[in-house]
C-alpha cells in the first residue's frame, strides 16, 4: 500500500507539473494534436483516481488517523464535494470541445488540483515519512 | 499550484520513479505521448463521464459521524 501511494504521488505530481514540459502527441490518436485537451484530459483522471485513494486511505485507516482530525475533515469535504467537481471539470471539457474556452476549463481544473494536493499532502505526511 | 511546491513534488516524485521503475522513466524519456495512449486516455474519461456516479457511491465514499 505505501509504495502504491508513493507510485500515485508521483503519477499525480507528473500529471500536473506536464504542462512545465513540452507533451508531443503522436498524430493520428484521439486528440488531433490537441495537448491542452490531453493535459486536461490526464488532470481529470489522475484527480478523480487520487481523491479515492485519499478517501480510501483514510476510511481504512479511521481510527489511527483519529489523531489528526484535520484529515476526515478534509476527506469528507472530497466526499462532499468531488463528483460535483469532477462532473463540472467534465463539462467544462465539453464546452471546450465545442467552443475553445480555455479559461474556463483551467479554473474548474484548478479546483481539482487544489484538493488533490491537499490529499497528496495528508498522504505524504502520514504515510512516506511514518 | 505553488511553483515551489510543484516543482518539489515533481523533483521527488521523479526521484521515486527512478528508483521503482525504469521502464516508466524510459517511457516519460521518450517524450512523446502514443496514439494508444492517447485513446487510452480517451476511453478512461468516456468511461469516467458514463459512469461518474458509479465512481462515487462505494462505501468509502459515504459521510459518517466522526
Amino acid at each position: 500500500m505505501k509504495k502504491f501511494l508513493i507510485l500515485m504521488c508521483a503519477i499525480l505530481a507528473l500529471s500536473f507539473t506536464e504542462g512545465c514540459s513540452s507533451t508531443k502527441l503522436a498524430t493520428g490518436g484521439a486528440y488531433n494534436g490537441d495537448t491542452f485537451l490531453y493535459q486536461s484530459d490526464q488532470t481529470i483522471d489522475a484527480a478523480q483516481k487520487i481523491l479515492t485513494v485519499f478517501v480510501k486511505w483514510e476510511y481504512d485507516n479511521r481510527a489511527i488517523l483519529r489523531q489528526w482530525p484535520e484529515i476526515k475533515t478534509s476527506a469528507d469535504y472530497v466526499r462532499a464535494n468531488a463528483e460535483k467537481w469532477i462532473n463540472t471539470c467534465l463539462n467544462l471539457r465539453t464546452a471546450y470541445i465545442a467552443n475553445g474556452d480555455k479559461q474556463a476549463l483551467e479554473t474548474g481544473l484548478s479546483v481539482l488540483q487544489q484538493a488533490v494536493v491537499e490529499a497528496t499532502t495528508y498522504m505524504k505526511q502520514r504515510t512516506i515519512t511514518k | 499550484m505553488d511553483p515551489a511546491t510543484a516543482l518539489l513534488i515533481a523533483n521527488s516524485a521523479i526521484t521515486i520513479l527512478r528508483e521503482l521503475s525504469p521502464e516508466i522513466m524510459a517511457l516519460i524519456n521518450k517524450g512523446e505521448i502514443t496514439v494508444e495512449q492517447q485513446n487510452a486516455l480517451k476511453q478512461a474519461i468516456d468511461d469516467l463521464k458514463t459512469h461518474l456516479h458509479d465512481n462515487f457511491s462505494s462505501p468509502e465514499w459515504e459521510i459518517t459521524p466522526s
